[in-house]
Formats: C-alpha cells, sequence, structure tokens
C-alpha cells in the first residue's frame, strides 16, 4: 500500500497537506499507562496510519509519555557526538539501529535516523538528513511540536500523545523535505515550506 | 493452559526467526491461539519478517519492568486473528530480561494462547537462558551444515540439562540437488548425530528471502515449497501425523540404497 502520498479529500489548505486514508480508521485508543484496566478491554494495539485520524495516546488527565516512559527522561544514554545548549540538543552523527535520544527540549540531528533507532525530545525534532526510525516530539504532552526532516520516511511518529505508523508496504514519498504535526486531531505531513505561515508570492 | 515452545539452534542465521515466524502463521491458520514472544533482545527481526515493526509501541523490555500490562503490549497480526506478537526491545540489551521475568510472561501468555512460541537468540548465554526459561519443548533449527549441526548439538545438551528433554528438530534450507550429488549433509546424517524427533525439513526456496523482506511468511504463500514444508511442520508439531515431503523422502531412501552401494561418501 502506498497511499500515503494520495492526495486526500479534505479540501482545507494549504494544497500540500497529504492524506493517506479518508474513511473513518478503526483505531482503539490505548489507555493509561499505569492506571487500571478492564481486563476484558480488546487487548492488542492498533496503531494508525500517519494523516489519519490519529489515536490518542493516553486518555488520563496527565499525559503520559510513552517512549520516555517515566522520569528522568533518558539522557544518560545520549551518545557522543552531541552538544546540548540549553533547550536544543544536536546531535551530529547518523542514529543507527537500537541507539536511543532523549532530551527535554528540542533534538536536532545533523545525520540520519535509522530504523530502529528513536529519538524522543520534549519540545520539536529536526532531522537534517533521512529519518527512518521511531520519532516522539513533544514527548510531554505538546501537541503543537513538529517533526521535520529533509526525508520523513519514519517506521512510526509520536507527537504529544498521539501517534502514527508508516503505510503496510514500500515506504515512498516525495523527495523534499516536510514536517509532521499534529492538525485537527490527526497527524499529518506536508512539504516544509507550508508548514508554517504561507511564503509571500515573489 | 496452553504450550509453550522456544525455537533455537546455537548458531546464528540458520532461520529461527523465519522458523518462528512461519510455524505460528501456520498454526493460526489451523485455528489456533498463537502468541509469538520475540526473545532477540537488542537485535530484533520477528516484527520485520512480520511486517509488524511500524505497529511497535510497547516491547517485552516495557512489560516486565511494569512500564505497561502484558495486553498493551501485544501487536495483533494484520493478516490472521488468532496471531499475535510480543515485540523485543531495540534500544537494550539481553540483560534486560531475566529467565525468571521471562517465565512470568511465558506462563501469563499460555493463559490465553494454545502455543506461544518463543524465538531465541543465537548463542547459549543468558538470552538464550532467558528464551528457553519458560519453555516446556524446543524446535531446534539447523540448516544441513557440520557447524550449525554442531552448535543445535550442544543447544541439545542444554535443553536437557534445563529439563527440555525431548527437543524436535526442523532440517532448514536442504537443497535437494546438492545432497543428491552428495555435496550436502543428508537427514539421516543430521538425525544420526543430533538422535532427536525430525518434525521436517524445509527446502531451500528463494521466495524465503523476498518474503522476509517483504514481511510475508512464506507460509501465507500456497505456491511455495517452504511455506508448504511449513504449513506440514506446524502440523507435526501440534500431533498430526503427516507424511514427510516428498523430496524428504525420496532423498533419505536414495541417501540410504546410495551408501548401502557404496556410491556416496555417508
Amino acid at each position: 500500500m502506498k497511499s500515503r502520498r494520495s492526495k486526500g479529500s479534505q479540501a482545507s489548505p494549504p494544497a500540500g497537506r497529504r492524506q493517506a486514508k479518508s474513511g473513518p480508521a478503526a483505531t482503539t485508543p490505548i489507555d493509561e499507562a499505569p492506571g487500571p484496566l478492564a481486563d476484558a478491554c480488546e487487548p492488542l494495539v492498533e496503531v494508525d496510519e500517519f494523516a489519519t485520524d490519529a489515536t490518542p495516546l493516553a486518555t488520563g488527565e496527565q499525559p503520559v509519555s510513552l517512549a520516555v516512559k517515566g522520569e528522568p527522561l533518558r539522557s544518560e544514554l545520549i551518545l557522543s557526538g552531541e552538544r546540548g545548549d540549553g533547550d536544543t540538543l544536536l546531535v551530529r552523527k547518523t542514529l543507527r539501529s537500537g541507539q536511543h535520544v532523549g532530551h527535554r527540549g528540542n533534538v536536532v540531528v545533523l545525520g540520519d535516523v535509522n530504523p530502529g533507532a528513536e529519538v524522543v525530545a520534549g519540545g520539536d525534532i529536526v532531522v537534517l538528513g533521512a529519518l527512518r526510525g521511531v520519532a516522539h516530539a513533544g514527548a510531554r504532552g505538546d501537541e503543537a511540536a513538529v517533526v521535520a526532516g529533509f526525508r520523513l520516511r519514519p517506521t512510526q511518529l509520536r507527537i504529544g500523545n498521539y501517534i502514527a505508523r508508516a503505510p503496510d508496504g514500500d515506504i515512498t514519498g516525495p523527495e523534499l523535505p516536510e514536517v509532521a504535526q499534529v492538525k485537527e486531531g490527526r497527524v499529518i505531513i506536508r512539504p516544509y515550506h507550508s508548514a508554517g505561515r504561507p511564503r509571500p508570492r515573489l | 493452559m496452553g504450550e509453550v515452545i522456544v525455537v533455537t539452534s546455537g548458531k546464528g542465521g540458520v532461520g529461527k526467526t523465519t522458523t518462528t515466524a512461519n510455524l505460528g502463521m501456520s498454526l493460526a491458520l489451523l485455528g489456533h491461539r498463537i502468541a509469538l514472544v520475540d526473545a532477540d533482545i537488542g537485535l530484533r527481526n520477528l516484527d520485520i519478517v512480520l511486517g509488524l515493526e511500524n505497529r511497535i509501541v510497547y516491547d517485552v523490555v516495557d512489560v516486565v519492568e511494569g512500564f505497561c500490562r502484558l495486553k498493551q503490549a501485544l501487536i495483533k497480526d494484520k493478516r490472521l486473528d488468532g496471531l499475535c506478537l510480543l515485540p523485543a526491545a531495540q534500544t537494550r540489551d539481553k540483560s534486560a530480561v531475566s529467565p525468571d521475568q521471562m517465565r512470568g510472561v511465558c506462563a501469563d501468555l499460555a493463559r490465553d494462547h494454545d502455543y506461544v512460541l518463543v524465538d531465541s537468540p543465537a548463542g547459549i548465554e543468558q538470552g538464550f537462558r532467558s528464551a528457553a526459561a519458560g519453555a516446556r519443548r524446543a524446535v531446534i533449527v539447523t540448516t544441513p551444515e557440520v557447524m550449525a549441526v554442531r552448535d543445535a548439538d550442544r543447544i541439545i545438551g542444554l535443553l536437557e540439562a534445563m529439563g527440555i528433554r525431548e527437543p524436535e528438530l526442523v532440517v532448514n534450507r536442504i537443497r535437494p540437488a546438492m545432497v543428491r550429488r552428495g555435496d550436502m549433509m543428508d537427514i539421516e546424517d543430521i538425525i544420526d548425530i543430533l538422535a532427536i524427533e525430525l518434525l521436517g525439513v524445509v527446502p531451500e526456496d528463494d521466495v524465503m528471502l523476498v518474503s522476509g523482506n517483504r514481511g510475508e511468511p512464506a507460509a501465507l504463500n500456497g505456491s511455495s515449497r517452504a511455506g508448504e514444508a511449513f504449513r506440514n511442520i506446524a502440523r507435526r508439531l501440534r500431533g498430526e501425523s503427516v507424511p514427510l515431503y516428498e523430496l524428504e523422502r525420496t532423498r533419505g531412501v536414495l541417501g540410504r540404497i546410495r551408501r548401502l552401494v557404496g556410491v556416496e561418501r555417508s
């Protein structure tokens, strides 16, 4: 299924917005992490595709960060080749499978994020390379966080309490920078230039 | 109460993960409720072979560390209702799950599933010991190579010491033409050394490579010979008597005749 790149039915601007499925998605909300759960409930997690009705990760009052899993962030696992200057952590290397970077602020990766690698940030994530692994922006529940990258081919995207997965089959996409954010309850991927204010026509 | 079966080999690259995925698929096709457990923490692959990589939220380490409940970590297969996967963690290592913890996870899974198949990592260290801890039965995967058979023999000894007395054997990636020419170990030779019950033989099949990359196990492929072999193995695993695949049998007989006549080195 390569429908991630197909135009959806949503009429709203900007024109670059893409949508994978236009129908209602059959999703099961993931319930609050440590809380009690009726054992009779449908146990298995369904993760929705990008740009659909993204599944809220937590229904509890307190946003639950999935990838970070409690306090503190796994910053002790930060690899060499990184520089933190307060709010933003710069990772000057490619993150390979099994490597994990967690940071309270924003994370910028000067390199790729390969499948099996994870980037978790309290703020935004920018990958100056290909994002093929898992990225969790706004991991403390900030749904305004964004994930931007030169090539967005993530296995899974998590923003705030929303989670979305790549469509099954070959992951393809345009060879241009893109940005993912939560809009109207779904994780949307768009070309980067239309992420902020519309650029003035010259 | 279901059965917990560990799929192991000692040597790496002989097809443990592929075998786990295909046996799980085959048993689910037969209508059983199946849980697959990826015990290869830090080098997880079972999710990729099953095409479920992009659905992972929690994993087995989250379960044993109490970040989530077991049921939250289970990923339902996208094709078969009766099949689910408990994925390994990729950012951790084998020390993250102890044998006792794995035993607990397996026991919990066995309550709701007919078979729990545990995909063991290569090696004989803690990863293997954890994977085998909760199992009552074992499927040994080997290929017709002296090295793989030697390692399988070692593993069988270790399993016996752990109380798994009757492991069963899957010989993977056999090439009938090479066996016929005497360039590859034949089944008889392998059984001779290992002296355990033969569950089945899987022929080398290019389909396996493609299906692994695509996340579509060959057991779902009606035209694949390897897929058919796995479906037969699954039926034997649940106690059915299924005659050995045609090529397995002729090879066995031919080999015996050749050896009797002295045409072939044994």
